[in-house]
C-alpha cells in the first residue's frame, strides 16, 4: 500500500485537523517523523504500517489508507511510544483517535464487538461465569459486587454503543 | 482501621480470582478494609479503542460511585487504573465534557465530582501502608529467590498522566519484593509489554510479546516472576502453557501476582494467598524457603 503513488488529488488536507480535534488527538500536529515511536514501538516490525508511517499518512492527508491499515488495531497501548516521544506526541492516543473513527466508518472489527456486546448484556467485558463464581465460594471471597447492568445498558445507549457494535458491526 | 473502596474490575473475576483472594489476604492482614464498590461495571479500557464516550462514559459513573462512597478507590488491574485516571484528567482539563457527562450521570442519581483517587494497590503497600512498615511485617524470607519484576505498562505508561514511578527505571515493585529479601534481577526487556490487549484482535500476535519476555526472563536466571497486573498475570501464567505449546517450548517459570509473594513472606500459607490456583506450579518458589506446596 505504501509503495504505490499517492495522487495529490486523493489527499485530505484537512484531516490532520480532524485527528487534532479529538480530545485523544490533539498532539499529532506536533510530530517531526524522527521514528523515536517506531524503535520503541514491539510490534513495528510484524505491522503492514509503522507508526511514524501512521502518523505521517494523518499529516499528508491520507485519510483512506491511515483508517484502513491493519496497524491500528494490532496497537499494544503500551504507551512506549508516547513515552519516549521527544516531541510530546501522545501516539497511543492518536491510535485510539484514529481507531474510533475506523470503527464509525469501516466497522467494528469482530473481537472488540463481542465485548461491547457483553458490556451492553451484562455491564462487564468478560463473562464471570458460574464456574468462577463457585469458585469464589470456595475461597471463602465475598459474592461478587452488584453490577447495575441495567443502568450501565440505558447510559450506553445514550452514547449509541448499540448502534456501533450490531451485528456485524459498521455499514 | 483504614478504608478503601475496592473495585475488581472484570478479568480478576473472570479469570484470576487468586488475585482478589491474596489482595484481600494480605490487606486484612494489615489492617486495611477494602469495601467492595457496588453497581460498578466495565471501566471501558477496551472499548476505549472505538469510542472515546462509551469509555469517558463507563469510567466516568464507576468515578462517580466511589465519590458517593467518599473513599479513596483501590484497583487491582494496571488498566483499570489508567483507563480511571485518565479518563479523571480529561474531566477536569475539559469542563465541557464534565458537563456532558454529568448530565447524563444525572437520571441515575449520580455525579462526578473528581473527589476520590485512585490507587492501584502497590501504591496502597508502598506509600499508604508504607514500605518500612510492611519490611516490619515480613517474618519469612526469601533470600536466594531471583525474580523478573514485571510493571503493567499502565501503570508505568504514559508516566505524565499516570504519575506512578520512573518509567524508565522504575523501583516501587523492585524495592517491594526485595523488602522480602528476594533479588529483583536486571532482565532486559523488563519494561516491555506483556501483550495482552493485542490478543482480542490477533493472537498469535500478542503471545508473540509474552513469549519473548519469558524468554528473557529465563535466560537472565529468574526463578520466577513477579507482577503488579492481573492482565500480565493472565499472559505470563494462565496463557504459558498454550504460548509453550505453540511454539514448542518449555518455560516453566512461575509467576506470582505480587500480593501473594507478600502474604506468603508475611508467613501465611501457600493456599490461602492461592497459590493452588495458578496455572503454572509454583514449587521452585516454596522450595526457596523451604515449604512444601499444599
Amino acid at each position: 500500500m505504501t509503495e504505490k503513488t499517492v495522487r495529490a488529488s486523493d489527499l485530505d488536507p484537512d484531516f490532520k485537523f480532524e485527528v487534532a480535534k479529538t480530545y485523544e488527538g490533539k498532539t499529532v500536529l506536533w510530530c517531526v517523523q524522527c521514528g523515536m515511536c517506531t524503535s520503541n514501538c514491539p510490534y513495528s516490525n510484524l505491522w503492514d504500517v509503522q507508526p511514524h508511517q501512521v502518523i505521517k499518512m494523518v499529516l499528508l492527508g491520507m485519510r483512506e489508507q491511515a483508517i484502513s491499515c491493519k496497524s491500528i488495531w494490532l496497537c499494544s497501548t503500551c504507551f512506549m511510544c508516547a513515552e519516549r516521544c521527544p516531541q510530546g506526541v501522545e501516539l497511543g492516543r492518536v491510535m485510539f483517535a484514529l481507531k474510533n473513527i475506523a470503527a464509525r466508518e469501516k466497522g467494528v472489527p469482530e473481537g472488540y464487538r463481542q465485548i461491547g456486546q457483553q458490556v451492553i448484556q451484562t455491564g462487564r467485558a468478560m463473562e464471570i461465569t458460574a464456574l468462577r463464581e463457585k469458585e469464589r465460594e470456595r475461597l471463602g471471597l465475598p459474592k461478587m459486587p452488584r453490577t447495575d447492568s441495567e443502568a450501565i445498558r440505558n447510559m450506553l445507549q445514550k452514547v449509541k454503543l448499540d448502534e456501533l457494535v450490531k451485528e456485524k458491526g459498521g455499514k | 482501621m483504614v478504608k478503601y473502596s475496592y473495585f475488581l474490575g472484570c478479568q480478576v473475576p473472570a479469570r484470576v480470582n487468586y488475585c482478589d483472594l491474596s489482595a484481600r489476604r494480605v490487606t486484612e492482614a494489615l489492617g486495611i478494609e477494602l469495601l467492595d464498590l457496588q453497581g460498578a461495571g466495565c471501566c471501558g479500557c477496551y472499548l476505549r479503542s472505538i469510542d472515546f464516550r462509551v469509555a469517558l462514559t463507563l469510567a466516568s459513573r464507576i468515578m462517580a460511585l466511589a465519590d458517593k462512597t467518599g473513599l479513596d478507590l483501590v484497583v487491582l488491574c494496571n488498566s483499570c487504573y489508567s483507563t480511571l485516571v485518565e479518563v479523571s484528567e480529561f474531566l477536569r482539563e475539559n469542563p465541557e465534557l464534565r458537563t456532558e457527562i454529568n448530565e447524563l450521570l444525572a437520571s441515575q442519581d449520580l455525579e462526578y465530582k473528581g473527589r476520590a483517587k485512585v490507587k492501584d494497590i502497590i501504591q496502597i503497600f508502598y506509600n499508604d501502608y508504607g514500605i518500612k512498615k510492611i519490611s516490619s511485617e515480613i517474618t519469612r524470607s526469601f533470600e536466594g529467590l531471583k525474580v523478573a519484576v514485571q510493571y503493567g505498562c499502565h501503570l508505568l505508561r504514559p508516566s505524565k498522566n499516570t504519575k506512578f514511578d520512573n518509567p524508565e527505571a522504575p523501583r516501587i515493585l523492585d524495592d517491594l519484593v526485595e523488602v522480602t529479601k528476594a533479588k529483583s534481577i536486571y532482565w532486559p526487556l523488563k519494561l516491555w509489554c506483556c501483550g495482552f490487549p493485542t490478543l482480542p484482535m490477533n493472537r498469535e500476535m500478542g503471545m508473540s510479546l509474552a513469549r519473548n519476555k519469558l524468554k528473557d526472563a529465563k535466560d537472565a536466571g529468574a526463578d520466577c516472576m513477579v507482577t503488579t497486573c492481573p492482565s500480565c498475570q493472565i499472559s505470563f501464567d494462565v496463557l504459558q502453557p498454550s504460548t509453550a505449546k505453540f511454539y514448542g517450548e518449555k518455560y516453566n517459570l512461575p509467576v506470582l501476582y505480587y500480593p501473594q509473594l507478600l502474604g506468603l513472606a508475611m508467613d501465611m500459607s501457600p493456599k490461602e494467598v492461592g497459590l493452588h490456583l495458578n496455572r503454572v506450579s509454583t514449587e521452585p518458589i516454596l522450595r526457596v524457603t523451604g515449604e512444601k506446596a499444599s
